[in-house]
């Protein structure tokens, strides 16, 4: 899997602004709050839902694999005070996704934050 | 997957983090960095994290809390309760929770050692129950608006969209709720109030026990009895103060919420937030595969 951490302190800072997210109101302990993968991720579905929106995205992996993975974020709500829209990303998109991954290892996690197909950062919560 | 370290200065950062998310930790569950700050901690509460509203010098009517008030997430720390009574310890052993709570970055707390993911929470919340009382005050408080007719005021929560009653006609509260001949317990109680100076204290009673107190399963009985003290603080601010006594679960009355600041939302328009089961059951599965159940 083409996956790699972004040592940028932009990302970094990213982390730091985005602390709150961290306490989502279904909690994070499922996931490795303390990294960040770096994810060339192909959009499949964006799962505008309560309680929490779902991006789901294929990667390619280290063997030419292609793993499905998916990362909550936001309730629409309050994704939307972040920028998103129901229309943000569509499948096929390109994007890249920064995710706090599962603790059991499963291709799952937390969105923190993403670089959409016209390099524009969005924030996810 | 290739994860490397982070340098010294990420690590810096990341100590900062850790350090911002304890002291975020002590209140509100979500940030929300919308215009006008929000999310921003503040320290003239002991528990609210909301950005402190500026104080209005504007004319008021201190007994007219009509209006839309934004409020917070979660506004209560897990902390306050008061010891357990054999019965309390008891229901709260049974419950998991799976939100954090003020101590869970400490591994031998109590509350932090009982969080567990979606897929293992018995939450009522993760299958859209009702939040129940008081809980509705303490978790998803995020807008609430008052409505004062001549007899009665009436509170809709943001959450679910459902609402409570608050007789002001000076009715008495049922003795016997849930008894022989008594009515049945609600998800939110019976309740009436009186005006205490500036104050408008409510009490309840009757608060259906299948819901939990407060988002860490601490549990309350139907025999728990809680008072509410909203004051207008000026025409921007109201203050809200919750007191419970449940002499079955706790061996003492506390102070739940000794002071959350609500302002009044500026557009007076209440976004829409519900828990739609069909969603949740897809949230539960996505939960189910990140903690290693995986359902694709």
């Amino acid at each position: 899997m083409k996956t790699k951490i972004a040592v940028s302190a932009f990302v970094a800072l990213c982390a730091l602004m985005l602390s709150g997210s961290l306490f989502a109101h279904h909690g994070t302990v499922s996931f490795d709050m303390s990294k960040q993968v770096e994810m060339k991720a192909t959009v499949t579905q964006l799962m505008w839902i309560n309680p929490h929106c779902i991006l789901k995205f294929d990667v390619t992996d280290d063997d030419g694999k292609i793993v499905h993975w998916a990362a909550e974020f936001g309730s629409p709500e309050a994704s939307m005070q972040e920028g998103w829209t129901r229309d943000t990303v569509h499948p096929g998109d390109k994007i890249t996704a920064y995710v706090s991954v599962s603790k059991a290892g499963t291709p799952y996690g937390e969105l923190v934050s993403a670089k959409l197909p016209d390099g524009k950062m969005i924030h996810a919560k | 997957m290739k994860i490397h370290k982070l340098g010294s200065c990420v690590i810096l950062l990341g100590a900062v983090l850790s350090v911002s998310c304890g002291a975020f930790a002590q209140g509100d569950g979500q940030f929300i960095n919308g215009a006008g700050g929000r999310g921003t901690p503040v320290k003239d509460t002991p528990n609210s994290v909301w950005k402190s509203p500026k104080p209005d010098n504007a004319p008021f009517d201190p007994h007219n809390l009509n209006g839309n008030w934004e409020g917070v997430v979660r506004n209560t720390t897990g902390k306050e309760v008061s010891p357990f009574t054999p019965a309390g310890k008891a229901a709260f052993d049974i419950n998991k929770p799976l939100n954090a709570c003020a101590g869970y970055n400490d591994p031998n707390n109590e509350c932090a050692s009982k969080l567990v993911g979606v897929s293992e929470t018995n939450d009522p919340y993760v299958y859209c129950d009702p939040l129940g009382f008081p809980r509705m005050l303490f978790y998803q408080m995020r807008h609430m608006e008052m409505v004062q007719t001549p007899a009665k005021v009436v509170q809709l929560f943001q959450y679910n969209a459902v609402w409570r009653e608050i007789w002001t006609d000076g009715r008495t509260l049922p003795t016997n709720v849930g008894k022989p001949g008594g009515p049945d317990p609600r998800w939110f109680g019976y309740s009436v109030a009186h005006w205490d100076g500036n104050t408008f204290v409510v009490n309840t009673v009757g608060a259906d026990d299948r819901s939990w107190l407060d988002p860490y399963g601490d549990p309350h009985s139907l025999d728990m009895k809680v008072e509410e003290k909203y004051t207008r603080l000026d025409k921007n601010q109201l203050k809200m103060v919750v007191t419970i006594d449940d002499p079955r679960m706790y061996t003492k009355p506390f102070v739940a919420q000794p002071g959350l600041i609500f302002h009044l939302e500026p557009s007076q328009s209440v976004p829409e937030q519900m828990c739609v089961p069909s969603e949740e059951e897809q949230y539960r599965q996505f939960a189910a595969g990140a903690d290693g159940v995986d359902t694709k």
